[in-house]
């Protein structure tokens, strides 16, 4: 018994001894976990002080105020709203009255109204908006957060949104007793996910490639050799360049368009900043491809096994690359996509596209559209046509976005006029980008908007002309004007900036020696005072500049001694042909098969060969046309194209 | 029996030990960022935008760009923009330490009734103490709206031990407006790597 008694007192003690054990382990145990779990879980994104909720579920209702009945209780757009002393109003627009709009975003009350966490007043707009999750569907009703609003029987119902499941967009008309009728209701896409970038521009028949990008290098002033996303880039005084979101600086996200030359530099048309990306991006014909590499319009990119490629990119087809940009500034492709131009949202059941409208019906905007070769129909009770951007018409580019009829065509569920990203669209932007300096001979008399005289040339100053840091001018001042040229020979101004004022910022390296060589990229229309591009760096002859030579045109080999210039071109002090280096002295005959499209300077094309004409060819003939045989004497260079000195019409 | 006991008790003893370890492994990680954050310092000036010290800013229609409209944290956040043909902006000294890794971090929401197009711009940028730009920090345009609090971030130590201004500048077009909201900007300096240091705490078993 006392043995037994004595085990059981042993294996009592042992019992407590291990609950405490245990208790410490438990202890350890958890601590250990606890310090997993903090080590494995990332911080809350939002937090906890945050003032308003997350809005992921949130209802939102964009419509005319209708009364404003106490400082508790509004109606929008017939629904009751319900304002708490924590609903935040946004007045910056304008003071919330009765027939303003205003944006509304809360909760369902339950009851056909709205509890308002957030307002904020806009501007008037065109149609009732109401977001949110779909509570019921019937042939008769759409409810949305249990807000109902009437449906008919041409409402569209896009996308099959499931009641309890789906969010909904519903547009809605008032209708003359100021009751509701929805026009439309469409499946939210995925509403938890930002938008990815959901339009990029139709390219432009100029150009061979499109490079979305940052910013890697770029001289101090804008002409020069600049890198994006590893991609030496060529700016030349023809370039435009944009810079609405943002300045032009390094690291900035840009859209190149442009062509790439024979020396794989990328030759930019246009240049402006966009929006940050996910990923680089070039399009353009697919040059070829392997299993490594592949050229995109000229452009060079890596691939691996982990490259996605879908569709079918065939050589000579316009494909799209997404890539990333490795450390040693090669462009790394995520994806090679076939580019179709049309994106499908298979979730709303919708096409999206954007083009320009090639054909509308006569005296109306409703019946059969032509845009970018593709049949769009365009219905009253249907589709949304917003013109906030600017007027339909033929020419006019569009985003289209709407379901897709067996025979091809679509059905438009919304029409949207569209500018390109950043721009301003102002009439004439199509026309060249010109850059000009020269001495104020006239401002307008009242302020400073209207008509200028600068060189010579009207210049058209408008409320969106960004009139440089300090904008006071007065005759007499000597300012740089960026902006289109048009029809007319007058400039519509983007940017004007007194030019000592540029000067100012640029830092040293003013009067520093400078002297290098390279092809004649371009030349003054006219005579030889003015900007020259050498090498693809600009330089800026004037009558001290000593020229060796009796003549010079595109694609001489020069050397350049000079000066620096702050944020400007050097100026030249002397210019001199390199012998040698010339292409080789060329004379033939044959019939003129292509002519540029406006003059007669640029390209031509003669049996077959690509014939530069420049400033200095002289043209023994005042016309000529396509199909007329000429004799052309001039250089060739190692690209094949021949520099014209004299074009004459065999007899 | 008694051996019995004795291997429970080893048992236990090993079981403990064991547990005890892993928290002497898990805690000096777990300790790690803190004793980091010892070593790192935000150099930002009210980037949490609950009053307007540190901030020069200016707006179209002289309204307050610091808002309780919408925050990502705390009460208020910068607000840009938000009517038609807007040009506001907002600039704040930075005094970046040299040797040191600089990281500007910052949450942003866009709200826009635009149909998409990037007609609407916020764009944040490096420039220097006279306004020149040195670095597009980010670019945002309707074209990134959504409901959602997003966050950038991104090194910035090629501009440690100078004083550089961060220059948020807004402009919209003149139809369908855009918001643009910042907040929670931190700019953190932080030392070297091999300042993180590991606590080590004392292990006592009982071996009764």
């Amino acid at each position: 018994m006392n043995s037994q008694t004595q085990t059981q007192q042993t294996f009592s003690l042992p019992r407590r001894s291990t609950w405490t054990r245990w208790t410490l382990a438990l202890a350890f145990g958890l601590l250990s976990l606890l310090s997993l779990i903090a080590l494995t879980v990332p911080a809350q994104a939002a937090s906890p002080l945050s003032t308003i909720p997350p809005q992921n579920g949130e209802t939102e209702l964009v419509g005319p105020i209708d009364q404003i009945v106490s400082s508790s209780e509004w109606i929008v757009a017939g629904i009751p709203v319900h304002l708490t002393a924590a609903t935040r109003v946004d007045e910056r627009v304008a003071v919330p009255a009765p027939g303003g709009w205003a944006k509304v975003e809360g909760q369902g009350d339950g009851a056909g109204g709205m509890n308002a966490q957030r307002i904020k007043i806009l501007p008037v707009l065109p149609q009732i908006k109401l977001k949110g999750p779909l509570t019921a569907l019937s042939s008769a009703a759409v409810e949305v957060d249990a807000i109902s609003i009437p449906l008919s029987t041409t409402t569209r119902i896009v996308g099959d949104p499931q009641p309890g499941v789906d969010r909904v967009s519903v547009r809605a008309d008032r209708l003359a007793d100021n009751s509701l009728l929805a026009s439309r209701v469409q499946k939210e896409g995925a509403a938890d996910l930002p938008p990815s970038d959901p339009e990029e521009d139709q390219p432009d028949p100029r150009d061979g490639v499109q490079l979305y990008g940052t910013i890697g290098s770029r001289p101090n002033g804008d002409v020069g050799l600049w890198t994006v996303s590893g991609v030496p880039v060529s700016v030349t005084l023809q370039t435009a360049l944009v810079d609405r979101v943002g300045p032009l600086v390094a690291g900035a996200w840009v859209q190149v368009q442009g062509k790439v030359d024979n020396r794989g530099q990328l030759v930019a048309r246009r240049i402006r900043t966009v929006s940050q990306r996910s990923y680089h991006r070039v399009s353009g014909p697919l040059d070829g491809m392997t299993a490594t590499d592949l050229r995109v319009g000229g452009i060079y990119l890596k691939r691996d096994v982990n490259t996605k490629v879908e569709g079918n990119p065939t050589v000579g087809k316009p494909v799209e690359v997404n890539a990333n940009l490795l450390l040693n500034d090669s462009l790394m492709a995520v994806k090679i996509k076939s580019d179709k131009g049309e994106q499908e949202d298979s979730e709303r059941h919708t096409v999206e596209f954007v083009g320009r409208v090639e054909s509308l019906p006569a005296g109306t905007l409703f019946g059969e559209w032509m845009v970018a070769g593709r049949r769009v129909i365009v219905t009253e009770s249907i589709t949304n046509i917003d013109e906030h951007k600017g007027l339909i018409a033929v020419d006019v580019l569009v985003k289209v976005e709407g379901t897709r009829n067996q025979d091809g065509s679509i059905n438009a569920l919304e029409i949207d006029v569209k500018r390109g990203e950043g721009e301003e669209n102002q009439p004439g932007e199509d026309h060249q980008f010109v850059r000009l300096v020269g001495v104020i001979a006239a401002l307008p008399a009242d302020g400073l908007l209207g008509d200028w005289t600068v060189d010579g040339k009207t210049v058209v100053v408008t409320e969106r002309t960004e009139l440089g840091h300090t904008p006071t001018f007065v005759v007499s001042d000597t300012v740089k004007v960026k902006g289109y040229a048009q029809s007319d020979g007058s400039v519509i101004a983007r940017e004007i900036e007194k030019e000592n004022e540029d000067e100012q910022g640029g830092g040293g390296g003013e009067g520093q020696e400078v002297k290098w060589s390279g092809p004649i990229g371009g030349l003054p229309a006219n005579g030889l005072l003015g900007e020259w591009m050498v090498d693809g760096k600009p330089v800026r002859v004037n009558e001290q500049t000593e020229l060796k030579d009796a003549g010079y045109a595109v694609g001489d080999v020069v050397q350049v001694e000079g000066r620096r210039q702050p944020n400007g071109p050097a100026i030249a002090k002397k210019i001199e042909k390199r012998s040698g280096d010339n292409g080789q002295e060329v004379q033939f005959s044959g019939e003129i098969e292509k002519l540029p499209s406006h003059g007669l300077l640029g390209e031509w094309t003669v049996d077959g060969k690509t014939v530069k004409v420049t400033p200095q060819t002289n043209l023994k003939e005042n016309a000529y046309s396509v199909g007329d045989t000429v004799q052309v004497k001039g250089t060739q260079q190692q690209s094949g194209i021949v520099i014209a000195k004299k074009i004459e019409k065999d007899e | 029996m008694i051996r019995d006991v004795w291997k429970r008790r080893w048992g236990m003893v090993a079981i403990v030990s064991i547990l005890a370890l892993a928290s002497l492994v898990a805690l000096p990680l777990q300790a790690t960022p803190k004793v980091l954050a010892a070593t790192c310092q935000d150099v930002s000036v009210n980037g949490s935008f609950e009053n307007s010290t540190g901030w020069q800013t200016s707006s179209t229609g002289s309204y307050s760009l610091f808002s309780n409209f919408l925050a990502h944290s705390g009460v208020q956040a910068i607000h840009l923009a938000g009517v038609d043909n807007a040009n506001d902006s907002a600039v704040a000294t930075l005094v970046l330490p040299a040797d040191q890794t600089i990281t500007l971090s910052f949450w942003w929401q866009v709200q826009s009734q635009e149909n998409g197009g990037g007609y609407d711009a916020l764009s944040l940028t490096l420039t220097d103490g006279q306004g020149k730009p040195l670095y597009a920090v980010a670019g945002l345009t309707d074209l990134n709206a959504s409901a959602l609090w997003q966050q950038t971030t991104i090194e910035l130590s090629a501009f440690a031990g100078q004083t550089v201004q961060l220059h948020l500048a807004a402009k919209t077009d003149g139809s369908l407006v855009t918001d643009f909201f910042v907040d929670d900007l931190t700019v953190t300096a932080c030392g070297s790597a091999s300042t993180s240091q590991q606590i080590f705490l004392p292990m006592t078993s009982n071996n009764k």
